[in-house]
């Protein structure tokens, strides 16, 4: 009785230590978990606000090259200067598709080649095999078609500006040239009425001379008688 | 059995005070073995299948946290198509308004509609739309909105999101309004300094005119004044000639 005390109480110790490494194990892979949890939306967040800033840089670029009105969004000249303006960025393909570089470290070069860090598409799509969060394909595909559109409503209001300007450039023009015609008009009519004032005035002169020739007292000689 | 484990792991007697007291009454049955040492043993098996169904606990929770996790990050996702879907669908109503569509009015529907009939943001009219994923076989359904309802086709997205996506689109259709009136409103204006500006200059063409007419009647009056005195003094001077030529018959 008394050996079967002893084992039961042995077990009882014995499962006592099992029960705390089993605890202790527990905590560590919960922890472990957690943190790998949070390692991920870290970096997830991290993605998505890279993957942001190439959008604002898309945007600031393309609205650029439409405010100047030369070319119109979506043709082959406009592609072409974007993929020009954000090749330190990423190499841009067009229709919104784009391998873009990885973010450069603090002591980089510029000129230093950089690997690509996602392939993304217009569907929103991540080319894979990726590590990237998905969302980052979902940011660049509805920030780059919205991008688009800013980017024709800039073109529009360019259009829409110059030809307002040139609408009072020829207003103004008009109105210039019959304010010309006019006083040139009036400066001709006014100096033909002044040559026949003139003309009048110098003949009356000349005839009120005349008279007063006439009218002249005689000088009076001395007398004989 | 199951179920009894279930009882056992989450319920409020422990394995160990069931085997104590199993252990209790198997050793007042058997002989010799007493009920102190017939609860010791039950306590001490108990304890193990304590041990064990505790581990197994644990395991469970920290599967229910992945899948809870993974879940979010799956709604995370969900939600950032619909964040997608919004700012889509409000740079479309500002290139609508721009070509000069009114908002609000059945043709700005219309060019809506066309310019959101592709991709993962599906307009189909009055602030109704379907919300798609991105897929590597093309795009997967994820939920339907139709008057402020959300009719979802895939796990993992807030339903809340139809009552957002109603109030977001009347927003982006007031913003789009106030954005037309203003562009309305500069046009006016550019027009009314136009006609300012032409009236202006008819105007001072106008009173330029009266006053060089006033100028010139007031010269030719003069002129006529001159031309009169003139006359005046030749039909004089005439008379006198006419008078010098002709002799003076004196009579004696």
């Amino acid at each position: 009785m008394y050996r079967t005390f002893g084992q039961a109480g042995a077990v009882l110790v014995v499962n006592a230590i099992a029960n705390t490494g089993v605890n202790i194990y527990n905590a560590k892979k919960t922890a472990g978990l957690q943190q790998g949890f949070q390692k991920k939306l870290d970096t997830d967040e991290a993605q998505m606000d890279y993957i942001k800033n190439m959008v604002l840089r898309f945007r600031s670029i393309g609205q650029r090259i439409a405010k100047g009105g030369r070319y119109q969004p979506g043709t082959g000249p406009f592609e072409d200067f974007l993929k020009k303006g954000l090749v330190s960025e990423m190499s841009y393909r067009g229709n919104c598709n784009a391998d873009i570089f990885v973010p450069p470290g603090p002591g980089d070069s510029p000129t230093k080649v950089r690997n690509i860090w996602a392939t993304v598409l217009r569907s929103g799509l991540l080319k894979q095999p990726s590590t990237i969060t998905p969302e980052v394909g979902l940011i660049w595909g509805s920030g780059c078609k919205s991008a688009e559109d800013t980017f024709r409503i800039d073109y529009f209001n360019q259009i829409k500006g110059s030809r307002k300007f040139d609408v009072l450039k020829t207003v103004e023009t008009d109105l210039g040239t019959m304010d010309l015609f006019l006083r040139f008009g009036t400066a001709l009519f006014l100096a033909v009425i002044m040559i026949l004032v003139t003309k009048t005035q110098s003949s009356l002169i000349g005839e009120q001379k005349d008279i007063y020739k006439r009218k002249k007292p005689v000088k009076k000689t001395g007398s004989s008688h | 059995m199951p179920a009894m484990i279930d009882t056992l792991s989450n319920g409020p007697v422990s394995a160990s005070s069931v085997g104590g007291a199993t252990g209790m009454m198997i050793g007042s049955i058997v002989p010799g073995l007493g009920t102190a040492v017939g609860w010791l043993v039950g306590t001490a098996i108990g304890a193990v299948a304590d041990t064990v169904f505790g581990a197994r606990k644990a395991q469970q929770q920290r599967k229910q946290m992945k899948t809870a996790f993974w879940a979010a990050i799956a709604k995370r996702y969900n939600l950032q198509a619909f964040t997608s879907c919004i700012e889509q669908m409000g740079e479309a109503m500002m290139y609508a308004q721009a070509l000069g569509f009114k908002p609000g009015t059945p043709p700005f529907d219309e060019i809506l509609k066309k310019k959101l009939s592709t991709g993962n943001c599906i307009y189909k009219g009055n602030c109704n739309i379907e919300l798609y994923t991105p897929g590597p076989t093309g795009p997967q359904r994820l939920a339907k909105i139709e008057n402020g309802v959300l009719t979802p086709y895939s796990p993992n997205i807030d339903l809340d999101l139809g009552k957002k996506w109603q109030q977001a689109c009347k927003q982006l259709h007031l913003e789009a309004l106030k954005a037309w009136a203003l562009e309305l409103k500069e046009n006016y204006e550019f027009k009314d300094s136009l006609k300012k500006e032409t009236d202006a200059a008819k105007r001072n063409a106008a009173t330029r005119i009266l006053v060089n007419l006033g100028l010139s009647l007031f010269m030719l009056g003069y002129i006529l004044k001159q031309k009169k005195k003139l006359t005046k003094i030749r039909s004089f001077k005439k008379a006198v000639k006419a008078q010098i030529a002709s002799p003076v018959r004196t009579t004696n």
